[in-house]
């Protein structure tokens, strides 16, 4: 038994609902339940499309629940399904930044140590107007995502990690007071913060870029 | 029961070893999309072991997110379809899973029922 072109768009409009608009679980999902419900149909003639659809969404009901977690910050909620996607997003991304982090950070704070250099001022203003730029360039990435009028997981782990960040290379450097220290003043924490903030933009970038290529797997088999 | 438990008795004990079930019925099956895996394990084990499909699809995400696996977006019966399949890596790390599993239900075989012998 298969579902007719209007029963699919049922099913999507079904998830819709419960706020599976995130297109690179979307599609997943309504293949899941479409295939179980041509199968209920199968199994049993008599069962109606209706019937079988509110068997098969019951189903789904834990996972579709509105959730949210520490990870994203709980005042972002979706679809728990949508959460678990990012979540997994976030500690991948989370556990490579502390880890590259951690060893850049202190190969640097080493070298430092055997050869003290001392940083002019005008190198500190370079920095300072390069993490400017990384703030500017998110925004507008940001933008980008915003404009392309869907939603992905990798969307939405962006928009709620970038702009925190965004607002913290521009907010840390208002004034051109810049969060750069002298040299004598270089202890392992302040050259992680540094380092995270040259590495995130990184990462920020990797979440704008699959975003896109999520459609773009969609649109090639479309 | 938790909707993210493996719908068994005793769970707690298949939970751990989702991942490698998925890898492992990847590398028998080159392609598979997420209702035939859930399928494919309540037939193997005659319906005793249920994956939910909450604890499915986010161990997929996770094991793509790894580069363990692939996907591939084609169009069935008009929908997309989206199958997975192993990457060199998680080829490699399929058989490095399984002999960890393989190692681990040995050991417990020792424990829960050791067999003593005079030599």
């Amino acid at each position: 038994m298969k579902l007719t072109k209007e029963q699919i768009q049922t099913i999507e409009y079904a998830l819709g609902k419960r706020g599976v608009d995130y297109i690179d679980l979307k599609y997943e999902l309504l293949d899941h339940i479409a295939t179980e419900v041509e199968q209920l149909m199968t199994d049993d003639a008599t069962i109606s499309f209706e019937e079988a659809c509110n068997i098969a969404f019951e189903k789904w009901k834990g996972t579709l629940k509105t959730s949210s977690s520490f990870w994203l910050g709980i005042v972002h909620s979706a679809p728990k399904i949508v959460i678990d996607s990012c979540v997994s997003i976030v500690k991948d991304l989370t556990y490579k930044l502390i880890g590259y982090g951690v060893l850049i950070s202190l190969l640097i704070f080493l070298i430092l140590k055997v050869y003290p250099l001392e940083f002019s001022d005008s190198l500190l203003i370079v920095i300072g107007v390069l993490q400017y730029a990384i703030g500017t360039a998110l925004l507008v990435l940001f933008l980008i995502i915003k404009r392309s009028n869907y939603k992905t997981s990798y969307s939405f782990v962006f928009n709620v990690n970038a702009i925190p960040f965004a607002l913290y290379y521009v907010l840390f450097n208002v004034g051109f007071e810049f969060y750069v220290v002298k040299s004598q003043d270089f202890d392992l924490i302040n050259i992680f913060i540094q380092v995270l903030m040259i590495l995130y933009p990184i990462y920020g970038y990797r979440m704008f870029k699959k975003h896109f290529e999520s459609r773009k797997n969609i649109l090639t088999t479309a | 029961m938790n909707e993210y438990q493996l719908q068994m008795s005793n769970s707690k004990l298949y939970k751990g070893s989702l991942n490698t079930i998925i890898l492992k019925l990847l590398e028998e099956n080159t392609k598979m999309y997420g209702y035939e895996i859930t399928q494919k394990v309540k037939a193997l084990t005659k319906g005793e072991l249920e994956i939910t499909e909450g604890a499915l699809y986010p161990a997929l995400h996770k094991l793509e997110a790894e580069g363990l696996l692939d996907v591939e977006v084609v169009k069935v019966d008009n929908r997309m379809r989206k199958y997975y399949k192993l990457t060199q890596k998680g080829t490699t790390e399929t058989a490095n899973r399984l002999s960890e599993l393989e190692s681990f239900i040995r050991n417990m075989e020792h424990l829960v029922n050791p067999k003593w012998s005079i030599d």
